[in-house]
């Protein structure tokens, strides 16, 4: 009896262990945008990061730039910046 | 004549989506209030890469114009090249064949129109655009689309572009016909896209795909996380070079597989210290693909307000890549028969090992205006900057038979003039 319980619990673990990581996969990420429900920046106080100088990767088009040399020179590709962060909103 | 790397590298890139467009207009809703904003971009950039045996030189001029005639919508066209001149080697030796590299002289010169709109209607912009590449032994065609929407009052916004890429690149006739490690290397652009028996062309087909997310956490303080995949599917080797593949100097064209699936993931930070008016940002950035080219990067800059006019950018950049799996210094003997190795031979170093160091400066002028008070009696906005670029590249095992390249060094110098009317 014993046996038989450890020999299930045994095949049953992997998938177990699979099931929780992807689980957490699905809920780590839920509740980081459920979080963000809690965490705002008023309109008012977005003054700040809509400042060139909170661009991500700075000017867009220097970027593309760059990114243009380094691919070239480069084995990798993507990852690179968009448009956000500092958006001038209100 | 291509710089180096693979070709399909030279399509315009997803962060090149921003730069869109010339424009079907389409009105969305009701009539909107008439904005009449134009805002016109002229820049340069000089690539300078010295060598005793390999120098190259590009210069990259472009100019973007960009129109809001209604709020609703944005058109927008762009105009860049590329003068390329200098020298490059065309055949690849380990260190086990004396030395049969030599370097040719290599002009170019690629163009790349770009046209597009994108429409904006509440928290959500749409866009497509369209960019056509051509060059002497090029042909390059993009149509892209791009969509955003933010929401929780602005501070979280998703991205998402989609780029299909269908281009030609040129190559011999005669190697149609011939086994791989027969073809021969391409020797000069003439008689490409022109109808010339001696030549054919080779589609390469490229879809990139990449979502990202940019949340405002405080009003100091932004992250955005970026995923990119691509898959190229045609001729990814550069036809212009040879690899020598036999212990007596026997060379062929090289050769790449011909599908390549790539995927990146980034991460940015970026936090405004206000008592010194300046911020500061990290990013890393992680790739993987099917050719098992590996790598990092890690990335951090400081922007600093000297005055409300003007400010000071400085960024360094670290890169380092593992090999792909068929890669090799030299393709002679010692390696398996059977095992990527001896299916596909290259000589681009951007599948060797290597690390890369990156540092840049950056200063910018930023004037503001109004509709009744321009800069200059003509600018509601007016900015310049000027750059300054070094690139620093470390291979750890490519050699020109046996010989460490000399041309590991390069400097970008750039510049910008940016009006909003």
């Amino acid at each position: 009896m014993e046996r038989r319980r450890t020999g299930r619990e045994t095949t049953r673990e992997p998938g177990q262990k699979r099931a929780r990581r992807l689980l957490g996969f699905a809920v780590i990420p839920l509740l980081a945008l459920s979080s963000i429900g809690c965490v705002t920046v008023r309109p008012e106080q977005r003054a700040i990061l809509s400042d060139p100088k909170m661009r991500f990767q700075g000017d867009p088009r220097t970027a593309a730039e760059m990114d243009h040399v380094l691919e070239n020179r480069e084995g990798s590709f993507g990852g690179g910046s968009v448009e956000g962060g500092g958006c001038g909103c209100n | 004549m291509r710089l180096r790397g693979p070709l399909p590298s030279r399509a315009p890139t997803l962060p090149g989506l921003r730069r869109v467009t010339l424009a079907a207009a389409v009105l969305l809703g009701a009539a909107p209030a008439v904005a009449q904003v134009v805002e016109a971009d002229a820049r340069t950039s000089v690539f300078i890469e010295p060598s005793k045996t390999s120098h190259m030189n590009v210069i990259t001029p472009s100019v973007t114009v960009s129109a809001t005639p209604v709020d609703v919508v944005s058109v927008h066209a762009g105009y860049s090249a590329d003068i390329v001149s200098g020298a490059s080697e065309s055949v690849k030796a380990g260190p086990q064949v004396a030395d049969v590299v030599s370097a040719a002289s290599v002009h170019d010169f690629r163009q790349v129109a770009t046209g597009g709109f994108v429409l904006h209607r509440g928290h959500t912009d749409l866009g497509a655009s369209y960019a056509y590449g051509t060059e002497h032994d090029y042909r390059s065609n993009t149509i892209s689309a791009t969509a955003g929407t933010d929401f929780f009052q602005r501070n979280t916004k998703l991205e998402f572009a989609y780029a299909h890429g269908f281009d030609d690149v040129c190559d011999l006739a005669i190697n149609s016909v011939q086994a791989a490690t027969a073809r021969l290397a391409l020797d000069q652009s003439k008689g490409c896209f022109t109808g010339d028996k001696t030549r054919r062309e080779l589609p390469v087909s490229t879809d990139n795909f990449q979502g990202a997310w940019t949340q405002s956490w405080t009003p100091v303080f932004a992250t955005q996380v970026v995923l990119t995949g691509s898959v190229q599917h045609g001729f990814l080797s550069n036809p212009y070079r040879s690899v020598v593949i036999g212990s007596d100097g026997e060379r062929a064209q090289e050769h790449h597989p011909d599908n390549r699936a790539r995927g990146a993931i980034a991460l940015r930070l970026k936090y405004f210290i206000k008592p010194i008016d300046a911020s500061v940002g990290a990013g890393v950035r992680a790739y993987r693909d099917t050719w098992d080219i590996i790598s990092q990067t890690y990335e951090l800059d400081f922007d600093k307000g000297l005055m409300p006019w003007l400010r000071i950018g400085v960024s360094g950049r670290y890169y380092r890549q593992t090999a792909a799996v068929f890669w090799s210094d030299d393709y002679t003997g010692g390696e398996p028969l059977n095992g990527p190795r001896g299916q596909y031979f290259s000589g681009d170093r951007e599948v060797s090992p290597l690390s890369n160091l990156l540092g840049s400066a950056r200063v910018t002028a930023a004037f503001h205006g109004q509709p009744g008070n321009r800069v200059g009696h003509l600018f509601i906005d007016f900015e310049t900057s000027l750059g300054v670029t070094f690139l620093k590249t470390y291979l750890d095992n490519f050699t020109w038979s046996g010989r460490s390249p000399d041309d590991t060094f390069a400097m970008i110098l750039g510049g910008n003039v940016t009006g909003t009317f």
